[in-house]
């Protein structure tokens, strides 16, 4: 299992470079629970651009 | 690790065995508490304010175990307490990884991500002679010819008499 999440951690990381800039999640943790998620967003890789935008930032 | 390398077969369970058991008797046979990557995040983000599991996580960091490992580990003891599926568990682990890589980045910690290429792989021909250089060996002449009487004499086989051995050909 470890080997699959060496490549989805990969692949997630990918994603998240290659995204554009937007602005931050509107459902889960980070943002207003419930709200639409007809966005086509992918949560996981919201979250993960969202934890290193605050790194960053600090 | 004699045990692993071999495994005393005797003692191992039947095919099958593991479906006489009652169902449901562990928890991870009961439905899920969180059924979403949302639900899941929501579980293990505060585990990265209590100081105890902090520094543990921290000292394993230093230690030098890969991020990916500690969050397949985490992960899969969520989905053997129950708390998640294996697929829940499995999209939460990016999140764990970054969550490990700023509490390491806070600490000042170097870490290892564990995507990072094999550095065994890496190693070139000028690396080697670089590295022979540097221990005073020579390196093996490449051009030199090979001459006849350097090459061992291959022996020949006997051609075997058994009863299927090939006859006549």
């Amino acid at each position: 299992m470890s080997k699959h999440i060496r490549k989805l951690y990969t692949r997630v990381d990918g994603q998240v470079k290659s995204a554009p800039k937007k602005e931050a999640p509107t459902v889960g943790l980070v943002g207003k629970r419930g709200a639409s998620t007809d966005e086509g967003m992918n949560p996981v890789v919201d979250y993960v651009k969202y934890i290193r935008e605050i790194r960053e930032n600090r | 690790m004699p045990i692993l390398d071999k495994p005393d077969l005797l003692d191992a369970p039947i095919a099958g065995q593991s479906l006489t058991g009652e169902p449901g008797a562990y928890p991870w046979e009961q439905p899920p508490k969180l059924n979403t990557v949302d639900e899941a995040v929501e579980h293990y983000i505060p585990m990265f304010n209590e100081k105890e599991i902090l520094s543990g996580i921290l000292s394993h960091i230093e230690a030098g175990i890969a991020l990916t490992t500690m969050a397949d580990l985490i992960s899969k003891g969520g989905v053997m307490s129950g708390l998640h599926s294996i697929d829940v568990g499995m999209m939460v682990t990016p999140v764990l990884v970054e969550m490990m890589i700023t509490a390491a980045d806070a600490a000042d910690i170097e870490y290892k991500i564990g995507t990072e290429p094999n550095k065994k792989d890496g190693s070139t021909k000028a690396s080697i002679a670089a590295a022979l250089r540097e221990s005073d060996m020579e390196p093996m002449m490449e051009d030199e010819p090979v001459t006849e009487e350097e090459l061992p004499e291959e022996e020949m086989e006997e051609p075997s008499m058994g009863m299927m051995a090939r006859r006549g050909v």
